[in-house]
């Protein structure tokens, strides 16, 4: 039996509790002298004991996981409701477009009615079938397109990858295309907690482009500066700045201060960094992100 | 006689349900009560942060949405909790595992690890060598969670990294003693080779070859 088979975890974990009575403290040296496992073990668990200490606001991140996650169970409604749902949103839809559809029969039977009395005029088409005379009309939009460029504050970012987010998925937009603004973004939330980010971001984008004025359009702005913050700095702090432009005292105002501190500290903008740091704990100034504000002001000094 | 005193079955230490404080509330959230449940959440949330920054990095940006993910696994696995282990224990692995492949996830994303802004921040009565060491270790050990077989990795990190005992770590991952051990000694000799290869902390911690 060798050294490495009677390793004393017990006293390993006291060791770092500070818990150890005098002869299990020469028992635990006399065996560290020995194991360099142990040693090892001993080291970087008390690394992690003087990080993993609790911060001042978990109490705050607690109570708010816990009342977003009690929320869910509304999910689980009945079948039914969704099929009532489901039927409420045809009934809506088709309520929608049948003046265009209506405006659309009419054009078709005039250009009918003015075809076959060209034909019956000139008699030079007289072997052609009407429904191939018709066809100019269905190159006409039935329904007006989506409005991309109303959108006001992200949308040149928005618009502009739309196009490319959409060549990722496009099946997909045609599943949403009736759920509007939240069923998006529950969508996007949903892609983004699974690691699928291409796809949520693409949903994201779409978000902002179709529903530009919705309250989830104007949250999407920090989800999707989060989702990028990694890879594409730049484009995060865009984000952030629209979020903070179109609601500086918004519910995720502090997200979005963090989230720009975050972007500016990768892009290297040391002076602005400092300014919303600075912002941010005057703006809030019992934030979760005190802690590291505080920090990166004294290290940027 | 050492040998026949270590081939004696040990005595069950790790099981101490009838003293958890939060067995009767969790028995509430599993018949249903939404209060039990939110109370429940909130009163497991500092073991589920502790879990996910200890896996992810303390000021990882993604830490709060891992935890929801954590604080929702447990809320969906309180159907499954039959009280083999205390709830905290219970919570505390199932935060391990949502972080860990919230690692795994980033990693294949090849996003967010090079963000675990670990920083060295110095406590008191820490000089700043010292912290410059110890935010070393913590990406070392947080590295070899990338690479040791997943059952080891979730020991190591369960003690190395959270403290719980070995009869704890198989009471909630409903192991024999003696597996948790081996995959604990495992996991500790790849510590020691990582950091016994490494210059700058062979330098920190005087460590013998």
């Amino acid at each position: 039996m060798n050294v490495s088979q009677l390793c004393p975890d017990d006293l390993l974990l006291a060791a770092r509790q500070g818990s150890l009575n005098p002869r299990d403290e020469a028992r635990l040296d006399f065996h560290l002298a020995r194991c360099g496992r142990c040693r090892a073990a001993l080291d970087v668990g008390r690394a992690f004991d003087l990080d993993l200490q609790a911060q001042t606001f978990d109490d705050a991140i607690a109570t708010r996981i816990a009342a977003a996650i009690t929320r869910r169970p509304r999910r689980k409604w009945p079948i039914y409701a969704f099929a009532a749902g489901a039927l409420f949103g045809g009934s809506v839809a088709v309520a929608a477009v049948a003046p265009h559809l209506k405006g659309y029969w009419e054009r078709t039977r005039e250009l009918f009615e003015s075809n076959a009395a060209s034909d019956a005029n000139s008699g030079e088409h007289a072997g052609v079938k009407h429904g191939a005379e018709t066809k100019p009309v269905t190159s006409e939009p039935l329904l007006p397109a989506p409005s991309i460029t109303s959108n006001v504050d992200a949308p040149a970012i928005a618009s502009a990858e739309l196009a490319a987010a959409s060549a990722h998925s496009p099946s997909r937009s045609a599943n949403v295309s009736e759920g509007g603004a939240r069923a998006l973004f529950s969508e996007a939330n949903g892609l983004r907690s699974h690691g699928d980010a291409s796809a949520a971001r693409a949903c994201y984008l779409e978000l902002q482009a179709r529903y530009p004025d919705s309250s989830e359009a104007r949250v999407s702005l920090v989800s999707l500066g989060r989702l990028e913050l990694s890879l594409e700095p730049k484009t995060a702090l865009a984000h952030f700045d629209a979020y903070l432009r179109r609601a500086d005292h918004g519910t995720l105002a502090e997200e979005a201060l963090f989230g720009r501190a975050s972007a500016l500290q990768r892009l290297g903008r040391t002076r602005e960094e400092r300014g919303t740091w600075q912002q941010l704990l005057d703006q809030f100034p019992s934030s979760i992100y005190r802690q590291r504000a505080t920090s990166r002001l004294s290290m940027t000094q | 006689m050492l040998r026949l005193f270590r081939t004696v079955p040990e005595p069950a230490r790790g099981p101490r349900v009838k003293a958890d404080p939060l067995s009767a509330l969790a028995a509430a959230a599993q018949a249903g009560s939404a209060d039990a449940t939110r109370t429940l959440v909130v009163s497991v949330m500092p073991v589920i942060l502790r879990a996910t920054r200890g896996v992810l990095g303390s000021r990882h940006i993604e830490v709060e949405d891992t935890a929801q993910d954590a604080a929702l696994g447990f809320v969906k696995a309180l159907t499954d909790y039959r009280g083999d282990c205390s709830v905290i224990h219970y919570a505390t692995r199932i935060a391990v595992l949502t972080a860990l492949a919230a690692r795994r996830r980033l990693a294949i994303r090849g996003a967010g690890l090079h963000q675990e802004l670990d920083e060295a921040l110095v406590a008191p009565g820490e000089s700043p060598t010292e912290a410059v060491l110890a935010a070393h270790r913590r990406r070392i050990l947080r590295a070899l969670c990338d690479e040791l077989p997943p059952p080891q990795t979730e020991a190591l990190v369960l003690h190395c990294v959270l403290g719980l005992s070995v009869e704890e770590i198989a009471a909630s991952s409903s192991c024999p003693t003696n597996t948790v051990k081996s995959r604990l000694r495992l996991a500790k000799e790849a510590l020691r080779q990582r950091i016994e290869a490494d210059p700058e902390l062979l330098d920190g911690l005087e460590v013998s070859p």
